[in-house]
Formats: C-alpha cells, sequence, structure tokens
C-alpha cells in the first residue's frame, strides 16, 4: 500500500544542483567574493529541492542571484555572467518544479519525461536569450556605453512592469 | 476547467530587476546583458498558456470479476486526441475509495499530438462492487505559469463476490425450528446422544431396546436420543457509519470483518440444515429472509458481494434507529435466532442486541475488537466496548469477542465457555 508522501522528485533536485553548481563555478572564476555568496546558494536549492521547502528554494535561488551581482561588481566578463545568471534561473526553476510534482504526484510516480521536459524547455528559453544578449552586447561593445545603457535600463523597467502586469481575466 | 496562474513566476521579476539595477549603478553594462535571461524566461511565462488536456482514457483491468484478496493489475492507457502538445501532465487515476493500489495510480509526462503514455498499477480486491472514478489530469504550459484541471471519464467497473466458504461451526442456542437439524434439544426422540432410558412400549424398533439391561434385570427397556433440530438464524451485520472503524489504516474495518464472519457464518449454517437470514444495520435496507437451498446461497453470495449496505465504504444517508428497529423486530420469525455482528462501539448496537433478546429471539454476539491502546481516549474507548460486552453477557446474550485474526479459535474458546 502505498500513500501519497507529497515529496519531491529526485531527478529535478540532482539537475537542479548540478546547475547551481554550475552557476558557482561560472561566477566563481569571475570573482572569490562571489564564491563565498553563491556557495550558501547550492546548498540551500539542493537541501530545499530534496526536503520539499520552496522557501529553501527561493532563498537559494536568490543567493545564488547574489553571486551573480558580486561577481558583477567584481567586474567579471559577460560570458561568466550570463552563465551564471543561467545556472541559477534553471537552478530555481527545476527545483521548484521538481517540488510541485512532488506534491502532485509523490516521489514513487513515474515523472522523468515531465521533469526533463520542463528542465530542456527552460534550458532552451534561457540558452537563447543568453546567446541573443551576447551577439548584441558584443555588436555594440565599444560604442556609448552610457547612452546605450541609460536606454537598456529603460527598456528593462518597462519591460518588467509588462510583464508584472496580471492578464486580464 | 478555465485555467488559473500558479504565481510560481512571482519574484523572479525582482531578482532580474536586482541585478539589471546593480549593473546601471555600478555602470556594468555586463550585468545588465545577465538580467536578459532572467526577463526572457518571464517573458516566456508571461505568452505562454496551459493547454486544454484532450485525452483518450483506456482502463483495462486484469480481471473484472476477481476473488476477495486477488491482485488485480489495472492498466490506464492515455493518448493526445487534441492538436497541442501538452509539455506538463499529471495524471492522478481516481482508485475507487474501497480499494488501495500497491503501486502510485500516478504519472507525470508530456505528449506530443497523438502521442500516448501507459500507467499500470496492482490493486488487491476487496468484496464489493466498485466503480473507478474520473481521471484528473492537471496540465500546465512549458514554464508552468498557468495550470488547468479537467475531470476525464472512462467508465471502469470490477465486482468482486466472496466465497462461501464455512468458518467453523457457530454454536446456536436452544431455539430451533420443527425440521431435523445439528441444535441438541430437550426433547427425547431420534438423534444421536444419549437422552434417558424408558419402559418399552410395544412397536418399539428392536434396535433401541438396551439388551444389556435385559440381561441384568430381566425387563425391557427402550433407549432414547436426544432430538436435534435446526435452527432458524438471522444474521444481523451493523452497518451504521459508526461501525465503519479500524484500529489503523490499511486495516480492514470492523464492518468488513463482521461482513466476512457473517459470510463464513451462512456457509457453516446453512450446510448443517439451518435455515439462514441476512440483515443490516444501515442506512440502505438490506433484508434476506431465512431460507435454504442452492438458489438461497447464490442469492446470499450476490447480496454479500454487492449490496451498498455492507459495502467496505460507507454509504451515504440517515439511519433511523428505532424505526429499522421496529421493522427488523417486525420481520423476525418468532422461532429466528439472531447473530449481531458488530464492533460494540456504541451503546446502541448493545441496546439492539438486548432488545432483540428481550423479544424472545435468542442473541449471540459476535464483536470484532476495533480498538487500539496507543492514546488515552482510544484506551477508554476500550475500556468502554469491554464494559459493554461484560453488561451484555449479564444480560444472558453471549458475547464472542474477536480481537484479530481468523475467527475459528475464537469459535472455539468461547463453545468451550458456554453450555447447551
Amino acid at each position: 500500500m502505498t500513500d501519497l508522501t507529497h515529496r519531491p522528485s529526485v531527478l529535478s533536485a540532482s539537475l537542479s544542483t548540478l546547475a547551481a553548481s554550475a552557476s558557482l563555478v561560472a561566477v566563481a572564476l569571475a570573482d572569490t567574493n562571489a564564491l563565498l555568496v553563491a556557495l550558501p546558494g547550492v546548498a540551500l536549492v539542493g537541501g530545499g529541492a530534496l526536503r520539499g521547502s520552496t522557501r529553501l528554494v527561493s532563498l537559494g535561488g536568490l543567493a545564488l542571484t547574489g553571486g551573480v551581482v558580486f561577481a558583477g561588481l567584481a567586474g567579471g566578463g559577460p560570458e561568466a555572467l550570463l552563465l551564471g545568471a543561467l545556472g541559477a534561473l534553471l537552478a530555481w526553476d527545476v527545483a521548484e518544479h521538481g517540488i510541485g510534482i512532488g506534491e502532485h504526484l509523490g516521489r514513487e510516480a513515474r515523472t522523468a519525461r515531465v521533469e526533463l521536459v520542463h528542465a530542456a524547455v527552460t534550458l532552451l528559453i534561457g540558452a537563447v536569450a543568453a546567446g541573443v544578449g551576447y551577439a548584441v552586447y558584443r555588436g555594440i561593445a565599444g560604442g556609448q556605453p552610457m547612452a546605450a545603457l541609460v536606454f537598456l535600463l529603460v527598456g528593462v523597467v518597462a519591460a518588467v512592469a509588462a510583464l508584472r502586469r496580471r492578464r486580464a481575466e | 476547467m478555465t485555467p488559473f496562474d500558479t504565481n510560481r513566476w512571482v519574484g523572479v521579476d525582482g531578482a532580474a530587476l536586482l541585478v539589471g539595477a546593480a549593473g546601471v549603478l555600478a555602470r556594468r553594462p555586463a550585468l545588465l546583458l545577465a538580467s536578459v535571461v532572467g526577463l526572457a524566461a518571464l517573458a516566456a511565462a508571461r505568452i505562454d498558456e496551459a493547454p486544454a488536456p484532450t485525452l483518450d482514457v483506456e482502463r483495462t483491468l486484469s480481471d473484472d470479476a476477481p476473488d476477495p484478496g486477488d491482485e488485480v493489475t489495472v492498466t490506464v492507457r492515455v493518448r493526445n486526441v487534441g492538436d497541442r502538445a501538452l509539455p506538463d501532465l499529471r495524471l492522478v487515476d481516481g482508485v475507487p475509495p474501497a480499494l488501495s493500489a500497491e503501486d502510485p495510480a500516478r504519472l507525470g509526462t508530456a505528449l506530443r499530438p497523438g502521442a500516448g503514455a501507459t500507467v499500470s498499477y496492482r490493486i488487491t480486491a476487496v468484496r464489493g462492487e466498485h466503480d473507478w472514478e474520473p481521471l484528473v489530469a492537471i496540465s500546465r504550459g512549458a514554464t508552468g505559469s498557468r495550470e488547468r484541471t479537467a475531470e476525464i471519464d472512462a467508465d471502469t467497473m470490477m465486482q468482486c463476490s466472496p466465497e462461501l466458504s464455512a468458518t467453523a461451526d457457530l454454536p446456536l442456542r436452544g431455539l430451533t425450528t420443527q425440521f431435523s437439524g445439528r441444535v441438541g434439544t430437550d426433547v427425547p426422540g431420534a438423534g444421536l446422544e444419549f437422552y434417558a432410558t424408558r419402559e418399552y412400549r410395544r412397536g418399539d424398533p428392536v434396535s433401541r431396546i438396551d439388551w444389556n439391561r435385559y440381561a441384568r434385570t430381566g425387563s425391557l427397556s427402550t433407549v432414547q436420543f436426544r432430538q436435534e433440530r435446526a435452527a432458524s438464524v438471522v444474521l444481523l451485520v451493523d452497518a451504521r457509519e459508526a461501525a465503519y472503524v479500524a484500529p489503523e489504516q490499511g486495516v480492514p474495518n470492523a464492518v468488513e470483518r463482521g461482513v466476512d464472519a457473517a459470510t463464513g457464518a451462512f456457509t457453516a449454517l446453512l450446510e448443517s440444515g439451518d435455515q439462514v437470514g441476512i440483515a443490516a444495520l444501515a442506512p440502505t435496507e438490506c433484508w434476506l429472509p431465512p431460507g435454504a437451498g442452492a438458489a438461497h446461497r447464490a442469492r446470499a453470495r450476490d447480496l454479500f458481494a454487492t449490496h451498498p449496505a455492507l459495502a467496505p465504504t460507507p454509504g451515504d444517508g440517515r439511519y433511523y434507529a428505532s424505526v429499522e428497529l421496529r421493522r427488523l423486530r417486525n420481520r423476525l420469525p418468532a422461532d429466528a435466532q439472531v447473530l449481531v455482528f458488530s464492533p460494540l462501539v456504541d451503546d446502541y448496537a448493545a441496546k439492539v442486541a438486548r432488545r432483540i433478546d428481550a423479544y424472545g429471539h435468542l442473541v449471540t454476539v459476535v464483536s470484532p475488537d476495533p480498538t487500539v491502546e496507543s492514546t488515552p481516549g482510544r484506551r477508554l474507548a476500550r475500556i468502554e466496548r469491554e464494559n459493554r460486552i461484560s453488561r451484555l453477557r449479564r444480560a444472558g446474550v453471549r458475547v464472542i469477542d474477536w480481537a484479530e485474526g481468523a475467527i475459528d479459535p475464537e469459535i472455539e474458546r468461547a463453545s468451550a465457555r458456554w453450555s447447551g
């Protein structure tokens, strides 16, 4: 007899720990201070994903993001930062998804397919965005950094504001 | 169902802004660039929608009429018959509440249009008629920002009838019918057990003459035996909601054990020539008048298997205590004994037993014990039940206290204690 245990799946937890480690390595190469911020992030994401705590996973994602910020402030290159951000996004997303799957279906059910598809989709979105962003960055590098920055800032704020708005339904 | 937001991306916008803002304030273009990753994911989540799961569900059972205790493999085949891919599909099968699945009846998968998936699980059959509930399909978009739920019907039914196998002979009490049977009476006549001798009368069979006595005294005398008669018995199963109690999860509840015992008793009594009927204290009416023969046996088997009043999970509806008791009393044949199968977890069942006893039907109570001692409250319930049993015994009602395991040893022990 198996009762629904609501425990998160191990596959997602492992995948997210892997992604978090990739993010850690990327930011650590740029700055050793970033390592100190991101290291607890890896532990929080991995532990949270195994224990089924969304709060721990979110804190871990935030710590990994903090690692990216520290690496950026220390003058890390765009490659390392993009990789760090992609790792952080993937780690948080896969871990949170695994917890949700666990709540719906439990650890004992066969769920590998849905988890792998979800991780692949997130990886694809992040990688395409990072690739396009990197190409544009390389294209405009050496131009007017301040003017470009201001426009970028306005664009980012507008984009976030648009995305924040709820669907009218 | 209409799709709704899962709110899982709330907060990611903050993190993306944080990275971007740090890049602006510190004049690090690379950091601003890094926030693109988060924004892209947010944009994808924003335009993502949960596709409606248009599924074709087919459920097959390895055996749709198993015996109780048999293992049945259930195979559910799901196919995406819509024209959109389902990137995040969670399926939970509607296993009937009385059955418990050995393996998870759940599946997480992603289906292209036309693609299919299979989940199979084993269940252990229990007595009754089981209807599967609809399969619940939870569909999310690829980013998981939206979710919708659908219930998909696939009618499946399993009917599980008990084998009518006899338990040890239940000791009946001395209230009998005019038919010959196995219950010893205080009437001399044809039988097996020695009863008395009397003076020879013309016409007595020669084989009955006590020749030893004739040799000793020279006078003829005839041996008489105890006449054995058949009884008329009504098996009364307590199947009120209060009787659905079990010591722990996954263990048969008192009603299931009571029905099991009643099934065994029914066969044993029928085989020894007694007339047996079935009744239940339940919201749904259940009455099979005492009878005998193959047709009666088949009717009883069907009733034990499928009657809603004896189902392994409580039914709906109110139980009208005094009305039902009066109806039962009117139905009971005057010469019927009553075997009550009740856990005796409340005073009502004990009251019914004493009331029927008072109406002149001899009553024996078979009581499956569902109590445990893990908490003070449960210990109290156990003591209350024990008190109820001893009060019943003081009132002249026989009680078999059936702790756990097989009922036969309990019957042996109880019959050793009782006489006649």
